[in-house]
């Protein structure tokens, strides 16, 4: 008899759940369906600047364009680390750096014997960003662009 | 045993769920392909299973949601005026007799409806009608919906819902004058 009772509530509570689904779904589905990019996702880096280490460095942003100005200690000089790149999102992402100059560059990593200006970062990993200028200039600026795929 | 009414409400609801979702994806494919709007799909954009649609341009993106919800709106209104008219017309209780008969020499009278199944029909459609109604208002509050397409649902709904119980109305008295 219990039995029975339980059997009854459990299935009429499962059948009225069914039933809030069904009428839910439509709503859910014409909320979700179309999106626009942009607006629902979040932003696709994090750029950390390290620039206060580095003694007479200046930054200087526009939207995802960034500018160094610095002075030298050695004519072809190289910084590390200048800035820290995250990739904030859930998924792998490919960023690429696009230098103004050829001659004074940005680049992923450390190392100035391997200068690598695309790169693919996994799901919330960061990378450093460094800058080499092989100008023979005391002073030096280098202007890099910032694009996320 | 599940009651017999949900049941019911269960087996009603299936149609209109299907109705609604075909109409809002038809209703993005008919404006994408009229107004030559561009978007792309993501093939699991949608609950990680299903795909959807992502445009690049918000003024798009606002644009093929009106159109969308419009058709979308246009389907449950269509439907509900399907269970007005068997309603006003079809219902068992109050149906003419002479359009009875007329109706029987036809061979249709399956179109004929019990209060059962109309008014289980009605309460469906009707929850449909102010879901879908309560979406356009929020989304016009989101500023992504037309506030004229909102307004005219609501007025549309109000009307509608209004006419049902017009009918729950006239079957309560048929009920009472039995007694």
């Amino acid at each position: 008899m219990f039995k029975n009772h339980l059997q009854n509530t459990i299935l009429n509570f499962s059948a009225v759940l069914l039933l809030g689904a069904l009428v839910a779904t439509p709503i859910y589905f014409a909320q979700n369906i179309s999106k626009v990019a942009g607006v629902k996702s979040q932003s696709p880096y994090l750029l950390v600047s390290q620039v206060e280490k580095f003694p007479q460095m200046v930054l200087t942003q526009t939207e995802s364009e960034y500018s160094l100005s610095f002075t030298k200690q050695a004519q072809k000089q190289a910084y590390q680390s200048v800035f820290i790149l995250n990739n904030p999102t859930n998924e792998a992402k490919t960023y690429q750096i696009l230098n103004a100059s050829e001659v004074n560059e940005a680049f992923f990593g450390e190392d100035i014997t391997k200068i690598q200006t695309k790169i693919t970062i996994l799901a919330q990993a960061s990378i450093p960003i460094s800058i080499i200028s092989m100008n023979t200039d005391s002073s030096d600026t280098v202007a890099f662009r910032l694009e996320a795929n | 045993m599940i009651a017999k009414s949900t049941v019911k409400l269960i087996d009603e609801a299936v149609i209109p769920v299907m109705i609604l979702i075909i109409a809002k994806i038809s209703g993005l494919f008919i404006v994408n392909f009229l107004l030559k709007i561009d978007f792309t799909t993501n093939p699991r954009g949608f609950l990680g299973l299903l795909p959807s649609i992502t445009y690049a341009n918000p003024s798009d993106y606002i644009v093929a949601e009106n159109y969308s919800n419009l058709a979308m709106f246009i389907a449950v209104a269509a439907g509900v005026l399907m269970v007005i008219i068997k309603a006003h017309f079809l219902h068992e209780t109050h149906i003419s007799p002479k359009f009875h008969q007329k109706l029987i020499k036809l061979n249709l009278e399956k179109l004929v409806s019990t209060s059962f199944h109309l008014y289980h029909q009605a309460f469906i459609w009707l929850v449909f009608l102010w879901l879908v109604t309560i979406f356009l208002i929020l989304s016009t509050l989101s500023k992504i919906m037309y506030p004229q397409i909102s307004a005219i649902a609501v007025i549309i709904a109000l009307n509608f819902s209004w006419i049902l119980a017009v009918d729950v109305e006239k079957e309560i008295e048929i009920a009472r004058d039995k007694i």
